[in-house]
């Protein structure tokens, strides 16, 4: 037998000592949307607005409470472009509602994990109740890096 | 005027340079070799054993792979592969389906002068494939809204890549050969789809990289001509 033979036969070996994986899924796949909080409003400060302050979706049953100047770890609806927000505090009985305009694109992350939804957001309407300026900073919503809008209360 | 005089002397130069050159080589190389004619040696037939891998390790592709090649001299080869590939995987949260079809065209080189009627030599390819993708049943969990279904209908696509391989085959038996050949493959065009990264492209692999690497297991059957014993 040659030598090329012999090298055939090695490589026909190695190949058949072959891994085979169903690795579990480590990544994150909720896409997050912060609410970035600034107050500056001595009547709200005086009431300690923020201490209460939350948001809720009519569609939701649980609500996102206010920490550390944010609000985070909420997501845009997956079945509609637009999604309603309200902005209420436990010490304050006016509230405010946003509605924001957005797309989403469904992206396969990884076999293992499934799929994603992106979103971009276009715009954001408010009521003026107690909100004074509402700011897109980051408009693009991914699994990786979350939207960021800024909510002024003056 | 001294443009003029410029390009002639460059003419000049290049023309005694080459001149000079030519007749290096003719001293060098008095005694000249006689190119050897093309020669028909034979037309081989191969299957790509190595996709019966799959059955074990990626039971969600079923795929076949052949190849022909015409054999000049023992040394040129004329090459044309060719596949299908189908991939049917199922998760707990979608239903990926994937289909096509590839084709390969290149030449291979042989580097071996002592055991000529075996292999050890290189190939280059370009290939193409055609295919088309869809997920069902898509249900994708998010911690406020519950559960979001989708379907993603199929979308076809078509991609191009450059493949250099360095390969080995021996003849085990008269006319079958067995043959080993490691390859990279790189994309050139096509085949991306940001919302949907294709899982396996047929022919090429991992749809969401630029490069990439393997190895083929081939057998062959050669239908000789101007065999010498």
């Amino acid at each position: 037998m040659n030598i090329a033979k012999k090298i055939i036969f090695v490589f026909l070996l190695l190949g058949i000592v072959a891994a085979c994986s169903d690795d579990p899924c480590n990544l994150e796949t909720d896409s997050f949307l912060t609410l970035g909080i600034t107050v500056d409003d001595t009547a709200l400060t005086n009431a300690d607005f923020t201490d209460g302050l939350f948001v809720f979706s009519p569609e939701w049953t649980d609500s996102v409470y206010y920490d550390s100047e944010k609000i985070d770890s909420i997501t845009l609806s997956p079945n509609n472009t637009i999604t309603t927000f309200v902005l209420a505090s436990n010490k304050e009985t006016l509230k405010d509602t946003l509605w924001i305009y957005h797309q989403n694109t469904i992206r396969l992350l990884s076999m293992e994990c499934g799929f994603v939804i992106d979103s971009k957001i276009d715009s954001v309407e408010n009521t003026w109740n107690l909100i004074d300026s509402v700011a897109v900073v980051n408009e693009k919503i991914t699994n990786e890096k979350n939207g960021l809008i800024e909510i002024y209360y003056f | 005027m001294a443009l003029l005089r410029y390009i002639t002397f460059s003419i000049l130069l290049i023309l005694f340079t080459y001149s000079f050159s030519f007749g290096q080589d003719e001293n060098l190389y008095a005694q000249k070799k006689e190119k050897e004619p093309l020669k028909l040696m034979g037309i081989k037939f191969g299957a790509n054993i190595g996709r019966f891998a799959d059955f074990q390790f990626k039971p969600e592709r079923f795929s076949y792979e052949g190849s022909a090649d015409i054999n000049l001299n023992n040394k040129y080869f004329g090459l044309i592969e060719g596949g299908y590939s189908k991939i049917d995987l199922e998760k707990n949260n979608y239903h990926y389906l994937s289909e096509g079809t590839f084709i390969k065209l290149g030449f291979e080189y042989n580097m071996l002068k002592k055991q000529p009627t075996d292999f050890l030599g290189i190939a280059i390819k370009i290939g193409k494939s055609d295919f088309s993708q869809q997920a069902k049943n898509v249900l994708i969990e998010t911690s406020q809204w519950g559960t979001f279904e989708t379907n993603i209908a199929p979308i076809d696509y078509s991609m191009y890549w450059l493949e250099a391989s360095l390969g080995i085959k021996g003849e085990i038996f008269n006319n079958v050969y067995l043959g080993w050949s490691a390859l990279v493959k790189a994309r050139v065009s096509g085949g991306k789809d940001t919302n949907l990264q294709p899982y396996d492209i047929p022919g090429f692999g991992n749809g969401s990289k630029s490069i990439n690497l393997g190895i083929n297991y081939y057998i062959y059957y050669q239908i000789p001509f101007n065999r010498s014993k």
